[in-house]
């Protein structure tokens, strides 16, 4: 008969050198986002504050903000707070910015659409809309959101909304809100550029109390990720490009289009990484760059839909990758780079889905490895591991809890709490880590899996604004 | 929440700090004891392989809040 501490000792010698290993692959990828964070966050945020006035001195592009939905329930309100931001803007200067400021609404819903007119008609600065009809197609068969945006393009190309000069697309997601401080930076930053996609940083503090404690703890971890994407934009290699707070020149994305097909039958799913992808092959990396100004978003209500979120993300990508890598374009880049661009991203993904294994063994074994690590100290045994492995673990679990506690701590400072709640809220984050680790990642394990047996369609289910529209999410099973 | 006179409440205040009570155990699992046991190997001493490591975790959030603050401006404006 085996005893349980030989049951315990052979499941820490199986288990032990497997996940310290899976650990330090994930360690080598969060270590990529610290470097950043550390070295380089001065250039993440522009924190001087730009005024009207200032910006009246400057010779300012035409700037459209475009917002591009589906129409579905709820995200009517949360497109309507978003416009209203801009709006206000518009009315510290209705001569001034009306002259180069305006906002499209790009739905496939007509009646959201004519909600959006109604509420604008009489705003500052221009408020267009445009109904996606239903029998839309594009030339090469596009789906999902990169439809929408591709009918947006070809009626900028017949002159729709036609600006004479050099003119930006803000790309929002159906909530995304820029508040007037940080359009105003946006705007003297478009007035300088010489680049043509720019990204910014995204915090998610918008209805921050209605989501779960777990999805507030997802959440944390996207703002750390953040400032790679500034790295990953400032050296134009696109192995990551999010879809809201992407600004893009109206000439480059009129030339361009979305009109990004399908994979073997199925819609693309991840339009901006596909975007993202087409422009550095055809333009190369010197169009990329970082604008510094923020955005603010909403997390997801519940565990469920931030799951399908995940999924969808990581899907596609995997999407993204398989068609960039038979693109000629793609092939016809030097082998470094494309080697770099197809493993990197491949590394990324791997390091997201191993999350959830390294997770859930963590359960497992942390409580032994910490409990007979605390004997070893107390009782002057000899150490379980090696002191450089133990030191390595101690780095790997500060930039584990670390990113947690900087993102929790940027998507709380504009939550609406006060002082106790925002230290409750980090702390919060930090304590349930371990288990909303485990969610997340186990999103981008499905979606491998998924892949890799073989599946390959995806639908576009927006991820619900609303908390009702989140609960009939769920009772639907979308 | 707020009290109406602005103030937290002391169920908030107590909610806060058992909060932290239990980020600050995470911690120690994934921070303070591997950096303990990594401590040991040097410092042959129980009392002090934890001071270091209390000691060093601290640092460690204070230089990421040094940061934060370098970068953080909130947009929204106070509560």
């Amino acid at each position: 008969m085996i005893a349980v501490p030989d049951m315990i000792d052979s499941a820490l010698m199986t288990l032990g050198p497997f996940l310290f290993m899976a650990v330090s692959v994930i360690g080598v990828r969060m270590a990529g986002y610290w470097l950043s964070f550390i070295f380089f966050s001065g250039r993440f945020r522009r924190r001087e504050a730009v005024t009207t006035t200032e910006l009246r001195g400057l010779d300012v592009p035409f700037v459209k903000i475009q917002i591009t939905t589906r129409g579905s329930d709820g995200s009517t309100g949360v497109i309507l707070r978003g416009i209203r931001n801009v709006v206000e803007l518009g009315r510290e200067d209705p001569a001034f910015y009306s002259c180069f400021l305006s906002v499209e609404v790009v739905t496939e819903s007509a009646d959201q659409a004519e909600t959006v007119r109604s509420v604008f008609q009489d705003a500052p600065i221009a408020v267009h809309t445009l109904v996606i009809p239903v029998n839309y197609e594009t030339p090469a068969g596009t789906g999902l959101k990169a439809r929408g945006l591709h009918y947006a393009v070809e009626n900028r190309r017949g002159l729709w909304n036609r600006k004479p000069g050099r003119t930006f697309i803000v790309h929002y997601d159906e909530e995304s809100v820029m508040v007037p401080d940080e359009l105003r930076k946006l705007v003297k930053v478009l007035s300088t550029t010489k680049k043509k996609v720019l990204e910014g940083p995204i915090y998610y503090p918008l209805e921050y109390l209605r989501a779960s404690v777990l999805c507030r703890s997802m959440e944390a971890n996207r703002p750390m990720g953040c400032y790679e994407c500034r790295h990953v934009m400032e050296s134009g290699v696109p192995l990551h490009l999010h879809g809201s707070n992407l600004v893009v020149d109206e000439a480059l994305e009129n030339e361009l289009g979305w009109d990004i097909g399908s994979l073997d039958g199925r819609p693309f799913i991840a339009e901006d990484y596909v975007f993202g992808m087409n422009a550095f092959t055809k333009y190369g990396r010197g169009i990329f760059d970082w604008h510094g100004c923020l955005m603010l978003e909403q997390p997801p209500f519940s565990v469920h839909s931030a799951f399908k979120q995940r999924y969808r993300w990581i899907f596609g990508v995997l999407q993204g990758i398989t068609a960039a890598a038979r693109s000629p374009r793609f092939r016809a880049l030097p082998l470094w780079t494309r080697t770099g661009l197809l493993w990197g991203t491949r590394f990324r993904i791997a390091t997201f889905a191993l999350g959830a294994v390294v997770g859930t063994l963590s359960l497992l074994v942390v409580p032994i490895f910490v409990g007979r690590a605390l004997a070893a100290l107390i009782l002057d045994e000899p150490p379980l591991i090696p002191g450089a492995a133990s030191l390595w673990l101690a780095v790997i679990g500060s930039m584990w809890l670390g990113s947690v506690f900087v993102g929790a701590w940027h998507n709380v400072a504009d939550a609406g709490l006060d002082r106790w709640s925002r230290t409750s809220e980090i702390a919060r984050a930090v304590a349930v880590a371990p288990i909303s680790g485990i969610c997340e990642s186990s999103a981008a394990l499905v979606a491998v899996a998924g892949w890799m047996s073989g599946k390959r369609g995806v639908e576009w289910i927006p991820t619900p604004k609303t908390k009702q529209a989140d609960l009939a999410s769920i009772r639907n099973g979308d | 929440m707020p009290t109406a006179g602005g103030r937290a409440s002391l169920r908030t205040r107590l909610l806060c700090i058992a909060l932290l009570f239990t980020a600050a155990v995470m911690a120690s699992v994934f921070i303070a004891v591997p950096l303990a046991a990594a401590l040991h190997v040097v410092l042959y001493q129980l009392l002090l392989d934890v001071i270091f490591a209390t000691a060093i975790t601290a640092e460690l959030a204070l230089i990421v809040v040094f940061i934060i603050l370098k970068t953080e401006k909130r947009v929204l404006g106070a509560p």
